[in-house]
């Protein structure tokens, strides 16, 4: 358990700038945030773990939940950054291969949608949609809304792609 | 007349259309010049800095570069996710002098860390904007209830370059009182409505955005004013889904920011792209001509 537990909570410091010591356990992130109570730890408990110099944040499904609303860290009052540090636990996670099943639909759609943008620069939300399905064998989800957008204008074939952000980070070496 | 960067980013170009025809409906009666970015990418939204910060910072970064071939024109866009993104990189960009450098090596043109980057709706509440939008109402909102939603990343993260006030923002209500509309008083207008969880966990969106309405409409509202996309789709291409979930059976239209003045400034709903929702938007009824009375 605390194998590599003293250095993830000083990796975060040092990734992000957030230093999980300066929280108090106020509990005001997790009070605010609209995902608590969904997943395994609060928010604060994230930081408490990390206190305690436990390396579980990389296995739980909070991090997961997290989808930047930044509740968190404009109620914060130590001024903490919590989404900075939910991007690097989930970053973490992928490069250790601790992702928790229960993620696995929300890690799917963050690589679906990022592969997407390097290849191509720009997104079609229904073509996200189309490769988000194949990625999780659910090839019918939502697909009687397709010809609603269509209808509506909402989808176009043929957008311009821009290749230089993803040439860039390919350039730079792109982490599997 | 004042020029922009304009930052449409992919939704507009795609399922948030009627947001950018709206937005350029509206610019060009109220003098805002809007010269599109030529090579602008995705912002990187959630899912880049979700999974991948580096990337995330890069595509801030090559955006920062395009607009920057522009001169000083302030950065533009309506789309809450990408100004909070060119937001967040151009502060850090300011913060730290190295990035400009990086960017210059690596997506070979410079960046200027002071850019300003804006949203539409702080554009439209400064001047001279804002007056020009007071003299251009032809027909006033007579009083129509709206509850302005401002989700989360308008307002967030609190820093100088915040639109407004994170905790008690006040701008949309003063645009829609500006144009004769009467913002009303309700509690949800800075929570969640699910965001990007719409594919991966439908659920929960569904749950989130079907407390929005659901307080909206007990309020007395009867529109929903927003002035992101994805608070859009999820608030109106899922409000038939969420109503078969959660029982209700009223509709609340979701006009963005820029529909609901453009009505006021007599615009009509094909320029406005109303037709475009998922929630029809009884113009007539929400927005009596001038000398009916409101049905």
């Amino acid at each position: 358990m605390t194998t590599q537990s003293a250095t993830l909570g000083a990796r975060v410091t040092q990734a992000t700038g957030q230093n999980p010591f300066h929280c108090y356990q106020c509990g005001n992130c997790s009070a605010g945030c609209p995902m608590a109570g969904r997943g395994d730890l609060l928010p604060h408990q994230v930081f408490r773990h990390l206190q305690l110099g436990l390396d579980d944040p990389l296995r739980a499904v909070q991090p997961w939940l997290c989808v930047g609303c930044q509740t968190c860290a404009t109620r914060c009052p130590q001024e903490l950054d919590l989404s900075l540090v939910m991007d690097f636990l989930r970053a973490e996670a992928i490069q250790r291969g601790t992702v928790p099943r229960a993620a696995r639909r929300m890690a799917a759609f963050n690589r679906v949608f990022l592969n997407r943008i390097l290849a191509g620069g720009r997104l079609s939300e229904v073509e996200l949609g189309v490769l988000f399905n194949l990625y999780t064998r659910s090839p019918l989800q939502n697909a009687m809304a397709l010809p609603s957008l269509l209808r509506r204008g909402k989808f176009r074939l043929g957008g311009k792609r821009v290749r230089g952000p993803g040439e860039a980070r390919r350039r730079a070496g792109r982490p599997a | 007349m004042s020029r922009y960067a304009y930052f449409p980013g992919c939704s507009l170009h795609a399922t948030a259309r009627e947001y950018d025809e709206s937005i350029r409906a509206l610019a060009g009666r109220l003098e805002i010049g809007l010269d599109e970015i030529e090579d602008w990418c995705c912002c990187g939204a959630t899912p880049a800095h979700a999974i991948d910060p580096e990337s995330a910072r890069l595509l801030g970064l090559w955006n920062l570069a395009q607009a920057a071939k522009g001169g000083k024109a302030p950065l533009l866009t309506g789309c809450a996710a990408c100004f909070s993104r060119l937001r967040a990189v151009r502060e850090e960009a300011q913060a730290k002098p190295a990035l400009a450098e990086e960017a210059k090596g690596r997506l070979g043109h410079p960046i200027d860390p002071d850019l300003e980057v804006l949203h539409i709706a702080q554009v439209l509440t400064s001047e001279p904007v804002r007056a020009r939008l007071r003299a251009a109402v032809v027909r006033p909102l007579g009083g129509l209830p709206v509850a302005c939603y401002y989700g989360c990343l308008l307002t967030r993260p609190r820093s100088p370059g915040a639109v407004d006030d994170a905790e008690d923002p006040h701008l949309l209500e003063d645009l829609v009182r500006l144009v004769g509309g009467e913002p009303i008083a309700w509690p949800l207008r800075l929570d969640c409505c699910g965001a990007s969880m719409t594919l991966p966990r439908p659920d929960i969106v569904h749950e989130l955005s079907g407390k929005i309405l659901i307080m909206a409409h007990e309020r007395g509202a009867r529109a929903l004013v927003v002035a992101c996309p994805l608070c859009h789709s999820n608030l109106d291409f899922q409000q038939a889904a969420i109503a078969a979930k959660r029982g209700f059976d009223f509709r609340l239209p979701v006009l963005y920011l820029t529909q609901l003045l453009g009505l006021a400034l007599g615009l009509s709903s094909r320029q406005l792209g109303l037709q475009r929702h998922f929630v029809p938007v009884p113009v007539e009824e929400l927005v009596p001509a001038q000398g009916a009375s409101r049905v």
